[in-house]
């Protein structure tokens, strides 16, 4: 019985770990973690109902580890944005103000037919029209066209009440235009769930919990 | 957070039954490894009072075995044992040296069970 129990927890991240080394390609809609726990439950299911000799228990259990794993691994991956990063990723720029990034195709082995593909199945037919594509942690790819009138799109700067350094950086509004966007509208960081905002200073705020006022605003 | 307790609740319960039937697995093992030793001590003695207790406990304790866990007891060496032990009955009512092979084959068998319960390296990879 332990045997099983540590089988199916190694199992288990064993086939996350795989996942995330084959890259988002490998991905449609769902999460690493999701599809890890989809595959695995529905063969064990079917193996222990294949098996009529092996008791029921033993299908029984995995199923039960799988599920109570996955639960934490949700848990974990909303508390620690380090740990969501590990498992599910984190969206990746493939083209930038038109400029395809090469070497991030080459990363997540994406070749110019899938990109082509995915501009086709979202309705972009000119390359040359496209400003931002995004490949998300799902696998799929999301294109901003040029007519926007944004530059840039915007970017979340906080995300549950902590500052991402890393888009922070890439904006060029700063960390001196965030805070005295957050003392304007007289709330904390901690209190914020969503930040997000544009190059032109457009932001939208989005306060924590249950707290369901979502604060609007432009730049001054 | 209700979920996170269900799931923790699910995971303690398995652990705990995986460990009671580790070592209750182990415990069994070994008892049903005496009552095999004391089978083929009283059977070499020649006391044939001695084994028919001893044949009467070693089957006592099988089926006690056999009958509680067969829900999670998942071997060949199960079905194995237990034709063993009934071969072994009838072969002290024989009176037949082969009694002494069969309960050190069964011994084997058992100790081999016991072994694959152990959570150890090689067992899980």
């Amino acid at each position: 019985m332990l045997i099983i129990i540590i089988r199916t927890a190694i199992v288990y991240l064993l086939i996350v770990f795989s996942l995330r080394l084959m890259g988002k390609k490998q991905l449609s809609e769902l999460q690493p973690s999701e599809l890890v726990t989809t595959i695995m439950i529905s063969n064990i299911a079917t193996l222990s109902l294949e098996d009529s000799t092996s008791p029921m228990l033993m299908g029984m259990v995995p199923i039960l580890m799988i599920a109570c794993l996955d639960v934490f691994m949700s848990g974990a991956v909303m508390k620690s944005g380090r740990i969501r990063k590990i498992v599910s990723g984190s969206p990746c720029v493939v083209i930038s103000d038109g400029k395809i990034d090469q070497r991030m195709m080459k990363n997540l082995r994406y070749t110019v037919d899938d990109l082509a593909e995915s501009m086709r199945e979202q309705g972009i037919f000119d390359i040359s029209q496209v400003q931002y594509a995004i490949v998300e942690t799902t696998g799929k790819i999301n294109f901003m066209q040029k007519e926007n009138p944004a530059e840039n799109p915007p970017q979340i700067l906080i995300k549950d009440g902590e500052i991402v350094t890393d888009a922070l950086t890439k904006s060029k509004l700063g960390d001196g235009w965030l805070r005295q966007i957050l003392r304007e509208n007289h709330i904390d960081k901690d209190r914020v769930f969503i930040f997000s905002a544009d190059d032109n200073g457009n932001y939208i705020i989005v306060p924590r919990e249950y707290d369901s006022k979502t604060k609007k605003g432009g730049k001054q | 957070m209700t979920r996170m307790i269900i799931c923790a609740v699910i995971v303690a319960l398995i652990t705990a039954l995986g460990l009671l039937y580790f070592f209750y697995t182990d415990n069994a093992a070994n008892s049903i490894c005496d009552r095999l030793d004391a089978v083929e001590a009283s059977f070499s003695a020649g006391d044939g009072e001695a084994l028919e207790k001893s044949l009467a406990g070693l089957q006592e304790e099988w089926n006690r075995f056999n009958k509680k866990y067969f829900f999670i007891v998942d071997n060949e060496h199960m079905l194995e044992i237990d034709a063993l032990v009934a071969r072994i009955a009838s072969l002290a009512e024989k009176d037949d040296d082969e009694l002494v092979h069969d309960c050190r084959v069964a011994k084997a068998l058992v100790r081999s069970y016991q072994k694959e319960q152990i959570p150890g390296i090689f067992n899980i990879l």
